[in-house]
């Protein structure tokens, strides 16, 4: 015999826009994640950063040879362990970088150019600007360690901040969810309440008619899940493209890690589930309150 | 099999419909369950095919207390009793066939045995033309036979009727008496609740004559309704 549905909960109609709204959460959650995710990304490349990476500058002095200073300074870092690398920046590579504001050669040629050294450091060693700073002032007084770390520390802060908006909206929209599904769930047992106790009076546990409603929810979950899934994935595709394109690295760094797409793979059966088992409460629930 | 003690039954907060009811029902006991529109029959069938409970006094049925059990021990006990609806209370969507089957697939039986299995019964009722048509193209004693099909297609050791050939022809009505009482000589207890003297002058069986909430019991061949109170009309629906 084919599977017979006792109960006709798809003539009830509180139910038929919950495809729709289950695509709109999906839609929402699928950029949540995709927020959420590039953020995780972009934070924790420039934490990486800062704590990997800092500039020495020597500051321009007219009674100084600057060439012997760049090079007692360098030698002095790659002395200090924990240093990776200590290169300095070639002083063509400097006046073409201030060539954008002061024109021609022959102007940037005569600037008094501070000399600046790339220092890249082993993050498992756990070295702190300030013992560097120490220990370079012991051979090149007039060194200055810039520290990335104290810029960066708001944009981290700001960036937590964001992720963790992305998470109260994954949560409102799972909330909303199961508020939207309770209500379907108790129209649906209101309009079959007839049918209910028939099937009550010939023998059925209340599990048998919560499978019921469960099906009958499921399939209007993946009936929304999909399309909304599938917009969502879309959407958050197209933002990273165009966050690519910008060439500023704080926004080319965003970039959806494979976390982030598992999550997105997973939010659809997640959500899905919360409908079951919401569904499955609200039956239960109810039906305990009959004889 | 079934056991009133002092039983009383209210809806909600409204007045007793029953009250201090006390019978007894021997395991493979026949019994018509009669009294005038509106003496408290359906209320006592609610009662005993466990749609409602009581609310005083206890109610013992297949030797367990069920005015306090938890609902999940009431289901194995509901599997058990065999309801024919004064109102049918078929699945309108569902067809004869389908609606017959009911109990048998809410129980778990395989699906190969119980499609041979409705099949014969329905045709033995004499729907055998009818068998995958939906109760609403179904006349009434069509519909009625359906009902009590269901209601004994998963050979229930209780059997309670309410009105079972009210709408049903003289001939088709004592051919589905005739079931009840072969059910009952296999070991069913049957207690069928009706109005219709002629029936029971015809299938003489002890009676609980129920007047204005209370009940006793004739022994058979007694005529019922020679003793009754006047008319009734404080229960709720027969």
């Amino acid at each position: 015999m084919a599977r017979v549905h006792e109960l006709r909960l798809e003539r009830d109609g509180s139910a038929r826009t919950l495809p729709y709204l289950i695509a709109v959460m999906l839609f929402l959650a699928a950029l949540a994640i995709a927020g959420a995710s590039s953020l995780h990304g972009a934070v924790g490349g420039w934490q990486a950063t800062a704590e990997s990476q800092l500039t020495v500058e020597i500051a321009h002095r007219a009674d100084a040879d600057m060439a012997a200073l760049e090079a007692a300074a360098v030698e002095r870092l790659r002395q200090i362990p924990g240093v990776a690398t200590a290169t300095a920046l070639p002083e063509a590579e400097l006046r073409r970088l201030v060539s954008p504001w002061f024109g021609d050669d022959e102007v940037t040629a005569k600037l008094p150019l501070p000399r600046l050294i790339d220092v890249r450091l082993d993050a498992a060693a756990g070295l702190d600007p300030e013992t560097i700073a120490a220990r370079l002032a012991e051979t090149v007084p007039e060194a200055h360690v810039e520290d990335f770390r104290p810029w960066m520390a708001p944009l981290v802060r700001f960036a937590r901040a964001m992720q963790l908006v992305a998470l109260s909206v994954f949560l409102l929209i799972a909330g909303a969810t199961a508020t939207i599904v309770v209500f379907a769930t108790r129209a649906g047992l209101a309009s079959q309440s007839a049918v209910i106790e028939v099937l009550h009076l010939v023998g059925a546990h209340d599990a048998y008619v919560a499978r019921q409603f469960e099906r009958h929810f499921l399939r209007l979950t993946i009936a929304g899940a999909v399309p909304g899934l599938v917009l969502g994935v879309a959407a958050a595709l197209a933002l990273q493209g165009l966050a690519a394109q910008v060439d500023i690295p704080l926004v080319s760094g965003f970039h959806i890690g494979v976390a982030g797409w598992i999550a997105m793979a997973l939010a659809g059966p997640a959500l899905a589930l919360l409908v079951v088992a919401t569904t499955r409460y609200t039956v239960i629930s109810a039906l305990r309150r009959m004889m | 099999m079934v056991r009133f003690q002092n039983v009383g039954m209210r809806y909600a907060n409204g007045p007793e419909v029953l009250r201090d009811i006390s019978f007894e029902l021997a395991p493979g006991s026949f019994h018509f369950l009669t009294g005038r529109t509106g003496a408290g029959k359906t209320s006592m069938l609610k009662l005993m095919s466990l749609s409602h409970r009581p609310s005083r006094g206890l109610v013992t049925m297949f030797d367990q207390d069920v005015s306090r059990a938890a609902r999940a021990d009431l289901v194995a006990l509901r599997r058990r009793i065999g309801v024919v609806f004064q109102d049918f209370r078929l699945l309108d969507h569902l067809s004869a066939v389908d609606n017959v089957a009911l109990p048998l697939r809410i129980a778990g039986a395989p699906a190969n045995q119980i499609g041979a299995h409705v099949r014969e019964l329905l045709s033995w009722v004499g729907l055998e033309d009818r068998m995958d048509a939906r109760p609403p193209t179904l006349s009434g004693g069509e519909q009625q036979r359906v009902a009590i099909a269901r209601a004994v297609i998963a050979r229930p050791k209780l059997l309670l009727a309410d009105e079972p050939t009210g709408n049903i022809d003289t001939t088709m009505g004592h051919r589905l008496m005739r079931l009840f009482v072969e059910l009952n000589k296999i070991g069913t207890t049957v207690v069928i609740a009706t109005h219709d003297e002629s029936l029971i002058a015809r299938f003489p069986n002890p009676l609980l004559v129920i007047s204005q909430g209370e009940l006793r019991t004739v022994p058979a061949g007694v005529p019922a309704f020679a003793e009754a109170a006047p008319a009734d009309g404080d229960a709720g629906n027969g």
